[in-house]
């Protein structure tokens, strides 16, 4: 049987119900998100006290990130920024040649990696141990003691997120490009030092506050989905692996969408 | 409000009032003073937990009313019923403790998201309450590296740094051994004559609630009665109680009577 016996109506039937449930499932997303983000407005307690917990979330998912985004930045660094600048060097001119690695290595590739390693390592962590509470009933327990938790614990994850994309994203940018420059004016000429200096022109003030939103989204979109599955968890312990898988080929695609979108904007 | 406010009136009111879709049940009536004792009898633990939690303000009641420091349930918001949990506690059956925190922030978290006291106070607080607490070199284990019964009454003391009138214990001695059992009973005991909180107690052991001394409202889902004591309760003829006073072998005084007299147990 191939797929050409499948009459259109039920390929027009099944791409029709996808799409409902796609959108329904990023308005769920957005309800979620947006009722956390913005408990500020309302009455009650728990408001402005999670200070700690953002730091905390800051210290697992940007500082202890740090030795992986380093290795992966070098070796990027060391394959891609050099032998782009080698390969390009000799067919256009020093700004240009800047002009791409900013934009495909700083303002695309940085962001990009910088979310796939925090979704791997941030984003399903965080699933885990939400859908592992929620699972044993410890937020149960929490919410009989009159705690907002998706307030407590959504709200210091997204935040401590954010702040880590975008710290990490300039960190791997500024270790793939001088990583790059610095072996390509090894393997090749020390004038391409020059290149340092050259970089910082050629972004300008739009490109840098792309650069900024559009890791803040990547930071929003891998806590806010990460908790929405967490707290999706119900009574079995098998719902914890399905739901952090979800979390994270949501985040995955999710994030390309939005870096997809954002192109637009350029 | 706090206790000394309410002193003057009844902190919850119920009247005739059935969980939300149990409303085939018996209607549940009585009133609850602040710093009073009272205990949910019966046979069924699941359906004393749904009484005690539409009691407690968790749950709207599905029928009847039930009043709240003067404020209908069934028209309180949920942010209401979170504040509410400053006043009247609740603590489920086996619901751990949160296991990402040790024993001392377990006490110190909700009271620190209600902001009742600056840190200081908390502190205190929360060492006047470790004071009770045996197995000092675990009080700052994570939960899973803390006994048994040091989990239980981690749970039981987390509210009480909120400092409620009332507090609402779903059977106490749920699974625990005699000598924990005596422990956790101890503790409940140092609740009551601390003066600060009542408590309402359910339980299916009928030892248990003669032994608290307090008031029993006795509740099987089809009828209900309400015994000012213990001496009350044993001379009670409702048929549901007088079998389950039977099969928890607990000698009456007519049951005693009755023995020395020749008669039988039907």
């Amino acid at each position: 049987m191939s797929l050409l016996h499948i009459p259109v109506t039920r390929v027009i039937d099944i791409t029709g119900r996808r799409t409902i449930l796609s959108l329904r499932y990023v308005w769920k997303l957005a309800a979620f998100t947006w009722s956390v983000l913005t408990f500020w407005r309302g009455q009650g307690a728990g408001r402005g006290f999670n200070r700690r917990a953002v730091v905390g979330q800051i210290i697992f998912s940007g500082i202890d990130a740090l030795p992986t985004i380093s290795v992966i930045a070098v070796a990027l660094g060391l394959s891609v920024c050099a032998q782009f600048i080698l390969l390009l060097q000799s067919v256009t001119s020093d700004k240009d040649l800047m002009h791409i690695l900013s934009q495909t290595l700083v303002l695309e590739l940085a962001p990009l990696l910088t979310a796939f390693i925090l979704t791997g390592r941030s984003g399903s962590a965080i699933a885990v141990d939400l859908g592992n509470m929620k699972q044993r009933g410890e937020i149960q327990g929490l919410e009989c003691l009159g705690m907002d938790t998706p307030r407590y614990f959504v709200f210091p994850r997204i935040v401590g997120l954010m702040f880590s994309q975008l710290c990490l994203s300039v960190y791997f940018s500024v270790i793939i490009m001088v990583v790059g420059v610095v072996f390509s004016a090894f393997l090749s000429s020390p004038a391409n030092y020059k290149y340092l200096f050259i970089l910082t022109d050629s972004i300008g003030l739009y490109d840098l506050m792309l650069f900024v939103i559009k890791n803040a989204l990547f930071g929003l979109l891998i806590g806010a989905i990460a908790c929405f599955h967490g707290f999706r968890v119900g009574a079995s312990v098998t719902e914890v692996p399905q739901q952090t898988q979800t979390a994270i080929v949501n985040t995955l695609v999710l994030v390309f969408v939005v870096d997809g979108l954002m192109v637009l904007l350029k | 409000m706090n206790s000394a406010d309410s002193d003057s009136e009844m902190a919850i009111e119920v009247s005739e009032a059935r969980p939300m879709g149990f409303g085939q049940l018996a209607g549940l009536s009585c009133s609850i003073g602040p710093g009073e004792r009272l205990v949910l009898l019966g046979p069924d633990n699941e359906l004393l937990a749904r009484y005690m939690k539409m009691m407690a303000g968790m749950e709207p009641c599905g029928t009847g009313s039930v009043r709240l420091y003067g404020e209908d349930s069934a028209r309180m918001g949920v942010s209401r019923r979170r504040e509410l949990r400053c006043q009247v506690g609740y603590v489920q059956q086996a619901i751990p403790l949160l296991s990402v925190v040790n024993g001392r922030q377990n006490l110190i978290l909700a009271a620190r998201y209600h902001g009742v006291g600056d840190e200081a106070e908390l502190e205190a607080r929360a060492s006047e309450l470790l004071q009770l607490l045996p197995d000092a070199h675990q009080h700052d284990n994570l939960p899973a590296y803390m006994s048994e019964r040091l989990h239980r009454l981690f749970v039981l003391a987390r509210p009480l740094m909120l400092e409620p009138d009332l507090l609402f214990i779903e059977n106490p001695l749920h699974g625990l051994d005699h000598a924990d059992r005596a422990m956790v009973g101890e503790f409940l005991s140092w609740i009551h004559h601390r003066g600060k909180t009542g408590l309402v107690m359910s339980t299916d052991d009928v030892a248990f609630s003669l032994g608290f001394n307090g008031r029993i409202l006795y509740c099987d889902g089809e009828s209900s009665a309400m015994y000012d004591s213990p001496a009350e309760l044993l001379r009670s003829k409702l048929p549901a109680l007088e079998t389950m006073l039977l099969q928890q072998k607990i000698m009456r005084p007519i049951d005693a009577k009755k023995l020395l007299t020749g008669h039988q147990y039907e």
